[in-house]
């Protein structure tokens, strides 16, 4: 694997930095919130945990869609 | 537009000297922010306090702090010349922090907050053993202190660069300056000056941008004068070697991540300094999604706007990207704007000074002072400690300028040496409250093994070959050090732990995952409520006894609270962030007037509230 992502990947546009960013990054985010939920740290019928959880899905969401809108923007030019 | 070079006498090293208008500026600005700052002395009266303003700030007065906090002396020079160099992608680093969300808010946070640890050196006694936190204690004295040294030493360099005032002096004054407000108020200094110094960074530097925008003529014209490369959001993936993704992602994104959110002693204060759990969520998502964001624009634009200016021939094409920051700000500003340039890149080195003043103060007395030196004295003593401990540690910073300017072996050697325990440290940090079974002699040994692995990768770095990414190996994989002193670390403690013998569940329960209804329950002495609630408002009424709080029956049915349940009362004006308001637990309601909070005198004394006001009632559990 290690080889492959050391082969990988010289993708126009630095479309695999951006991959990269969101597959690995999410990975890193979704453990953080899952494993609080398998722990019972965090309760899904909280009302406090939900809005928290929205928010961060949601800002990542946001991210992810902004980020998207850049790259076809300076891909585009003007 | 005209230039602020024109109305300037005499240049020196090739800089431009400011107007008396920027001076101006200049020293009023210092000025105010040491008159501001000490205004919070009043609100110290306990090592509480001192430390981490005794639970009580708003969400959005810690925001700006941290993100004041996070913008360093040197990152509008830094990132300037990268985003000059590389283009907009040199934004990265301010945006990759959002995976770390979830384990810092559900995990990290909470256990901090409810187990009442000041710091990281404790957290590791009470997780592990007495020895990983004297070990713990001495990497972060290190670094804390060397780190006020290197702030200063560059803050004097970029000033020396930028309006020729000597390196030596401009660090004494910010010191004085510093070190003076954060001794007489402590965190609540510390949080109120930054969150000035917070609006000032980035308000300079999105003026800055806006008026390198006019001056190109407009968004469009400047989006067409940078090259595409220049425009996309990420960098190469793994070249070149000093400036590529898969480096910043690691290094900057990962382990630089951790280490600020989880062991900086600046922001574990920032945080333990809000009034509630609830208020921390609501920081760290609009830090990192709002006010990060705009930061990386107020650090960065002038590299990008000096790349345009080269485009459109209003710079030359050899313009030096690390003086772009200079040569931008002199064509755009008009005299007095450049003065408050001046001041935001000023505030940006104080707002990071004061955060390491008070930690080192913090960590000092809690870890070593109080628990080995000096046991059962009064907490006037330890606050009295704490702020000659400040004072040394603003001298000592002064000190270290002189050396690091001497000795550039010394600058390089601490460099070195943070980059060496930061991996493991963070590691150690994350196995510890990730992994119950992960036992003290494992945390020891990920961090000495952890270090001496980073360590030989200095000399051979060729072992780092595996974890490259296919980045070139020229600097020495610098970039993904960091990446193998994790991996590393945390292999090393992974096999130490199946070998040795872990702690009892009992013995850490609310300090690792898993544990955190419990840290709840220890946190607030009983049974913890989280119903829904809406606040009660009223007028103080002063009643004997110590530490009551009552209130009427409908305001408690309205707060959904019963007695015993944790309360918090702050004056209703908003703007004050917080800053008098008090914790208390309530007692049974009172069946009196309905808009009267039955408080007793010390209560009102620790919260330094104002009985003829009104006050706000929350629910904290």
């Amino acid at each position: 694997m290690l080889i492959a992502i050391r082969t990988m990947i010289s993708m126009a546009h630095n479309w695999d930095s951006f991959l990269y960013q969101f597959i690995v990054g999410g990975i890193v985010l979704l453990a953080g919130i899952v494993i609080p939920i398998i722990k019972k740290d965090v309760k899904l019928s909280n009302r406090d945990d939900q809005l928290t959880i929205a928010a961060i899905l949601g800002g990542t969401a946001l991210f992810f869609l902004f980020y998207l809108a850049w790259q076809f923007y300076a891909i585009k030019g003007v | 537009m005209p230039s602020k070079a024109s109305e300037v006498p005499t240049m020196i090293m090739n800089t431009i000297v400011g107007t008396k208008l920027d001076y101006t500026i200049i020293i009023f600005y210092f000025v105010a922010i040491f008159g501001f700052g000490s205004i919070f002395a009043k609100f110290t009266k306990s090592t509480k306090d001192f430390f981490y303003g005794n639970h009580r700030f708003s969400w959005w007065l810690v925001a700006f702090s941290c993100v004041a906090s996070t913008v360093g002396s040197y990152s509008f020079i830094k990132y300037s010349a990268a985003g000059y160099s590389y283009g907009l992608s040199s934004s990265m680093a301010y945006l990759n922090d959002w995976p770390i969300l979830g384990l810092f808010l559900f995990t990290w946070f909470p256990i901090i907050y409810f187990s009442n640890v000041a710091s990281v050196p404790e957290y590791f006694e009470r997780r592990f053993d007495t020895k990983t936190r004297l070990m713990a204690l001495l990497v972060l004295m290190i670094y804390m202190v060397g780190y006020v040294g290197i702030n200063l030493y560059t803050m004097g360099v970029a000033l020396n660069a930028m309006v020729g005032t000597d390196i030596f002096w401009s660090a004494v004054v910010v010191a004085v300056v510093c070190t003076l407000y954060v001794a007489a108020g402590g965190q609540a200094a510390v949080i109120m000056t930054d969150l000035l110094q917070g609006i000032l960074l980035l308000g300079a530097g999105l003026v800055l941008f806006a008026l390198g925008i006019v001056a190109l003529g407009g968004w469009e014209q400047f989006w067409s004068l940078l090259p595409e490369a220049w425009r996309l959001p990420f960098a190469h993936f793994n070249k070149p070697h000093d400036f590529n993704f898969v480096g910043v992602f690691w290094q900057d994104g990962m382990a630089n991540n951790i280490a600020v959110y989880f062991m900086n002693q600046g922001f574990i204060l920032r945080f333990l300094s809000l009034k509630s759990v609830r208020e921390g969520k609501k920081t760290l998502i609009v830090v990192l999604f709002v006010l990060m964001p705009l930061a990386a624009i107020a650090a960065a634009n002038a590299g990008w706007l000096g790349k345009a200016f080269v485009g459109a021939g209003i710079l030359p094409a050899d313009a030096e990207a690390n003086k772009i920051f200079v040569t931008v700000a002199d064509k755009v500003c008009v005299p007095g704007l450049f003065g408050l340039i001046m001041a935001a890149l000023v505030a940006a080195l104080m707002s990071t000074i004061d955060t390491l003043i008070n930690a080192i103060s913090v960590v000092f007395v809690n870890d070593l002072y109080r628990p080995y030196l000096m046991k059962k004295k009064s907490d006037h003593h330890y606050l009295t400690t704490a702020r000659i401990v400040s004072l040394i540690a603003g001298l000592t910073g002064i000190i270290l300028v002189p050396v690091f300017a001497s000795f550039k072996s010394i600058y390089l050697a601490h460099a070195t040496f943070i980059a060496t325990v930061t991996p493991p440290m963070a590691t150690a940090i994350f196995l510890g409250a990730f992994w119950k079974r992960f036992t003290p002699a494992a945390a020891f040994w990920s961090l000495l093994g952890g270090s001496i692995a980073v360590t030989i990768s200095i000399w051979y770095p060729q072992i780092i070959a595996p974890f490259s990414h296919g980045t070139d190996p020229t600097g020495g994989y610098q970039y993904m050090r960091a990446a193998f002193g994790m991996f590393a670390s945390v292999v090393i403690g992974i096999i130490v732990t199946f070998f040795t013998k872990p702690r009892e569940s009992s013995e850490i329960e609310g300090l690792v995952v898993g544990t955190i209804s419990k840290a709840k329950e220890l946190f607030k002495g009983g049974k913890i409520n989280e119903s829904r609630w809406k606040p009660a408002y009223g007028v103080l009424k002063i009643v004997p006894g110590e530490r009551i709080l009552k209130l009427h029956r409908g305001a408690m049915s309205r707060l959904s609270s019963a007695a015993g349940d944790l309360l918090y009362v702050c004056d209703s004006r908003g703007w004050l962030g917080g800053l008098r308001s008090v914790h208390a637990n309530a007692m049974e309601p009172h069946d009196g007037d309905p808009n009267e909070i039955m408080i007793s005198q010390d209560l009102i004394d620790e919260g330094g509230l104002r009985p003829q006001r009104r006050h706000k009632v929350e629910l904290i559990m």
